[in-house]
């Protein structure tokens, strides 16, 4: 699919957004009786609602009709994409509440209400953000368990980053910060055995349907021989995007390293406190590596995409992966033919 | 019974001429659902919105192969993906006749009922910032200012070699539905399960059928020439040689 850099970057920075407020509602509710610096909350809450916000107005701009863009939320019963713009919307709505109720010194609890209720928005918002494509059973690089786990995985663990970043300039007690980061450490690694796997997966991904389904002959020779145009159109661009098979290999090893390994280092040399005096400089680090990675993952997952229609133009790439179930056939187990 | 209004493709009889597509672009683009937005018509790389494209696929190994033209539009599918990913209800499932259509004033042009469809069948409108897609000619079919006989969608009349047929499928009687069954007519993709309503007759393997008479009359004319006999009774005559 084409790599939408509106969407790229509403699903990163939303994502971010809400890990960020998650660990500050969560830190607020567990230092319940000494409390959290008001400087950490209030930098930690305006940077989420900036970055929901910057995510809410780059994603208009994909649209073709960004003045009806109200009209998405109509309908949420049938369409992820309704409930996860409904989600992202509330899930700023709290943060401001939470915000206003904390800066004015409103009760604890009235303020955990309302932060409760914005990490069940936060929550929504990236179970929905990631059916928007899981849903889309057409695309099997995006429709499985891997999508909903690791833009949950994802959007905590760059948020977390991002909150650890904070807390280092917003004197947060050392005690806090050191867990934050054995946290960190831990997200990190999952999020990156998960990315690894789902690369696994992808390249290994099992696609039922092939030419001689798509357009009714059954004969293992058939190739498009003209699309109908002498130019590209959006059917051959939408959901396609050229990557040859190198730049392929080469952008996942990047991304791992990039958005997950570096950081991963970096949280490891703070937690350790090798060198005291540059940790405030390396959590910034490993939050812009974080970030900076995250786009490029996601434009990747974009690309990865392969949307049946593309058989139709001979653009369906193929992995050559087999039928698992006829590879765990034992030998000599008669096998339908292909 | 639902009535449900499909095309039925003869993949045997479509010469591949792209009448139906160019005659879809000429109604639609003047009509209820225009316009179909084109960029560069006349310049190097024209592109734009067509309802309905012709693809061409060679079958079988040189030197035995075949020739398919494939016209593919909306399939008008019983269980449409589009239908339930939209996010503002502006495509819809006509009760009536089954047939899917996108509500332009409420379209915010998202593409997310594009991806959701395994035909290709959705293209964005960069002009309108809408999606479009074949309404099955929805303004000719019950058009009253229309002689009966062209109450067909355009393509449909288009066609030289009569290789669509329009109707209500789920009529037995109906010439679409007669024609599925006679000719076995499938469905692009079934298993991805959306039922769509277009069906496709299967084509044929080409194949060249002689006569053995026509066989032994080519070589009497062979034999003819070779041994340079001109007349008729000579040919006559020159039968009982032949091997």
């Amino acid at each position: 699919m084409h790599p939408e850099l509106s969407l790229v970057l509403l699903t990163v920075l939303a994502g971010a957004g809400q890990g960020i407020f998650i660990l500050i509602v969560a830190l607020d509710a567990l230092f319940y009786n000494t409390g959290i610096p008001l400087g950490y909350v209030l930098t930690g809450v305006i940077i989420s609602m900036l970055f929901q916000i910057a995510g809410i107005i780059t994603s208009t701009s994909h649209l073709g009709n960004p003045q009806r863009g109200w009209r998405a939320a109509l309908m949420f019963k049938n369409s992820w994409l309704s409930r996860e713009v409904i989600t992202l919307s509330l899930s700023v709505v709290f943060a401001f509440i939470y915000l206003v109720l904390y800066y004015y010194g409103a009760s604890a609890n009235l303020r955990i209400i309302a932060g409760g209720l914005g990490i069940l928005a936060n929550i929504g918002f990236y179970i929905s953000s990631s059916m928007v494509y899981a849903s889309v059973r057409f695309i099997r690089e995006w429709s499985n368990t891997f999508t909903p786990v690791n833009f949950l995985l994802f959007g905590l663990t760059s948020g977390f980053a991002v909150n650890f970043a904070i807390a280092h300039y917003t004197s947060l007690d050392a005690s806090i910060i050191n867990s934050i980061n054995r946290v960190l450490l831990g997200l990190g690694s999952i999020s990156l055995l998960m990315k690894v796997l789902t690369y696994r997966f992808n390249s290994n991904v099992y696609v039922s349907v092939n030419i001689k389904n798509a357009v009714g002959i059954n004969d293992p020779d058939i190739k498009l021989m003209d699309m109908g145009t002498s130019y590209d159109h959006y059917n051959t661009k939408e959901y396609y995007h050229p990557m040859s098979d190198s730049d392929n290999v080469n952008a996942k090893k990047l991304i791992i390293a990039v958005t997950f390994l570096l950081p991963l280092i970096f949280w490891a040399v703070t937690l350790s406190n090798v060198i005291m005096q540059l940790n405030s400089f390396l959590s910034i680090l490993a939050a812009i590596f974080m970030m900076t990675g995250l786009v490029f993952e996601r434009r990747l997952f974009f690309m990865h995409g392969n949307n049946l229609q593309n058989m139709y133009y001979g653009k369906f790439r193929s992995s050559g992966a087999k039928n698992p179930l006829l590879r765990k056939a034992k030998k000599g187990t008669p096998t339908p033919v292909s | 019974m639902n009535i449900r209004m499909a095309l039925v493709i003869d993949l045997n009889k479509c010469v591949g001429c792209h009448a139906c597509a160019t005659n879809c672009k000429s109604w639609n683009t003047g009509g209820t659902f225009g316009p179909l937005t084109d960029h560069e018509p006349y310049g190097k790389n024209p592109h734009g919105v067509w309802f309905n494209r012709v693809q061409t696929y060679e079958i079988g190994k040189y030197p035995n192969t075949e020739i398919l033209y494939l016209p593919k539009s909306c399939m008008h599918c019983k269980d449409a993906a589009c239908v339930k990913v939209c996010p503002t209800s502006a495509t819809y499932k006509r009760e009536e006749d089954g047939i899917v259509l996108v509500n332009y004033d409420e379209c915010i042009g998202c593409k997310y009922c594009s991806w959701a469809c395994p035909y290709g069948a959705r293209e964005f409108d960069d002009y309108d910032g809408v999606m479009k897609k074949c309404t099955l000619c929805v303004d000719r079919i019950y058009n009253e200012n229309l002689p009966e006989e062209e109450r067909k969608p355009a393509c449909v009349l288009a066609c030289p070699t009569s290789a669509r047929t329009f109707g209500n499928i789920n009529d037995p009687e109906s010439e679409a539905a007669i024609k599925i069954r006679e000719a076995n007519g499938y469905k692009l993709m079934p298993e991805v399960g959306t039922s769509p309503s277009n069906h496709y007759l299967p084509k044929q393997k080409v194949k060249m059928r002689i006569d053995e008479d026509e066989i032994l009359a080519r070589k009497h004319v062979i034999v003819a020439t070779e041994k340079k006999v001109s007349s008729y009774a000579e040919i006559i005559a020159e039968d009982i040689a032949v091997p």
